[in-house]
């Protein structure tokens, strides 16, 4: 879905020190992966300070079966988490984030147990003072047919009602079963299928008349500078997290923006 | 791998919608390397060295670890019984980054993984930092829920170190290092991993412990 509501920045009076605003992606948080919610959690009181938004730009879990095990005890290893996130929301960081293709389940339920607004797949915001397009990435990918096949069925909402009746650990099963599969069929194809499409980037910037696109998802962490019918055009790729975290860091300075990609 | 599903019609149906190949690899398990005649004693039921020695015989090549009891009395007591129960042969390392660590303790070469004791308390409060050679217990985001996955750093890991007793602060503990083989650790970080039982960067080919004991 797509709408044209920009978000605002900020409020008017941003709170002193309140200065700078955070795009994470592509953690794949993971009861097995521990040390992941260690960099979250270090992550998230580094920035406590001086972030006015942190934007989480999707596939934050490795696989999420639903809202409903929010405070239960099959999500409960979730629970310490969802605070931190709610405590930085109620100490004044706005928190956003966008569905990505392992997470897509993730709706209200999620967005507001952490204090976020759930954002649309594509979403125009506006960084202090200059539009930027942000999404979490999978969409750019328009040459791996067969994902887009695959992506059309899981976005579908029958689908998804009919999943999200099965008990827990079916859906986990059934998780678990397609993580395996696209994981043998992400190992067969090709490099360039599996990057963004560089027409379909050009398009969506293009519809959206901006020179900026914030994205993650290839776990091709990198900015890329191009034209765009002789202007200037930007895409920033988010990097996935491993032994340490992956963060764009945008800031003003000097009346222009200041992106700071850390991978 | 041979999957092991009941047959049932939604489940099927679910699996057809969201799939687009299906089958998976059969994995052979990998012979053992020569590995040298050593008399080994295990020294169940006598006091416990104050530094415990285990030896790990993999199918890379062996791993020799000094434990230390003092600085993880409970950890080093928890793992060494593990391994005097046999708990560790022919287990698989499940979980392999490179420069990062890599990971064993639970898994058997099909993915499942093998029932084990009651959790530890986190001793990661030691004082005992993850650097490149440490071995430490590995866990769940609950700071004391280590039971007997273990893992061996490949680099000074910081992040992973004990900072505060709290949910995000408890860090990872170590309670060991490895005196020799370290070459192994690092032919076994090399291995190529993938997505296999659900789980990620688990080496194609399985690398097993053949056997592991109490040296010291």
């Amino acid at each position: 879905m797509q709408r044209d509501t920009v978000i605002p920045m900020t409020s008017p009076k941003p709170e002193a020190g309140r200065r700078a605003t955070y795009f994470i992606s592509d953690l794949h948080l993971h009861p097995d992966r521990a040390e992941l919610f260690t960099l979250l959690y270090d992550f998230i009181d580094d920035i406590s300070c001086d972030a006015e938004a942190l934007y989480i730009l999707g596939d934050l879990f490795e696989f999420w079966i639903g809202d409903d095990i929010i405070d239960t005890p099959t999500g409960e290893i979730y629970t310490p988490l969802f605070d931190k996130l709610k405590s930085l929301s109620d100490s004044g960081t706005k928190l956003f984030f966008i569905q990505g293709n392992r997470d897509f389940l993730a709706r209200k339920k999620f967005a507001r147990r952490i204090g976020a607004r759930l954002l649309a797949d594509q979403q125009v915001i506006d960084l202090y003072g200059t539009q930027a397009l942000i999404m979490h990435g999978d969409t750019l990918c328009t040459d791996d047919k067969s994902y887009q096949r695959m992506r059309a069925l899981l976005r579908n909402r029958i689908l998804q009602r009919l999943y999200l009746m099965q008990s827990t650990q079916k859906r986990q099963r059934i998780a678990d079963k397609t993580r395996q599969v696209t994981q043998k069929e992400t190992g067969v194809k090709s490099s360039m299928i599996l990057d963004v499409n560089q027409q379909q980037v050009e398009k969506v910037l293009k519809k959206g008349g901006m020179g900026i696109l914030i994205h993650g998802h290839t776990h091709r962490p990198g900015e890329h500078q191009f034209k765009l019918d002789d202007q200037s055009a930007r895409r920033i790729v988010l990097g996935d997290w491993h032994d340490k975290s992956s963060y764009l860091k945008v800031t003003q300075e000097n009346g222009s923006l200041a992106m700071q990609l850390v991978y | 791998m041979i999957n092991v599903i009941k047959p049932n019609v939604l489940f099927i149906a679910f699996v057809s919608f969201f799939i687009l190949l299906s089958g998976c690899n059969a994995q052979e398990a990998k012979k053992a390397a020569d590995t040298q005649a050593t008399t080994s004693e295990t020294k169940s039921g006598e006091k416990m060295s104050a530094n415990p020695v285990v030896k790990l015989e993999t199918s890379k090549g062996t791993i020799t670890m000094e434990l230390n009891a003092e600085k993880a009395p409970k950890t080093v007591a928890n793992f060494i019984k593990y391994v005097e129960d046999g708990f560790y042969d022919g287990i698989i390392f499940h979980r392999v980054i490179p420069n990062f660590m890599i990971q064993t303790g639970g898994m058997l070469p099909d993915m499942t993984e093998k029932p084990n004791r009651e959790e530890i308390m986190n001793e990661a409060n030691n004082g005992l930092k993850n650097d490149r050679g440490t071995v430490a217990m590995a866990r769940t985001p609950n700071p004391h829920s280590a039971s007997s996955q273990f893992f061996i750093n490949l680099k000074d890991n910081d992040f992973l170190n004990f900072t505060s007793e709290t949910q995000a602060g408890w860090g990872y503990a170590v309670f060991g290092k490895v005196i020799d083989g370290m070459d192994v650790v690092d032919e076994i970080a090399k291995v190529k991993t993938g997505h296999h039982g659900g789980h990620g960067d688990v080496p194609l080919e399985p690398v097993t412990i053949i056997k592991a004991t109490v040296v010291k």
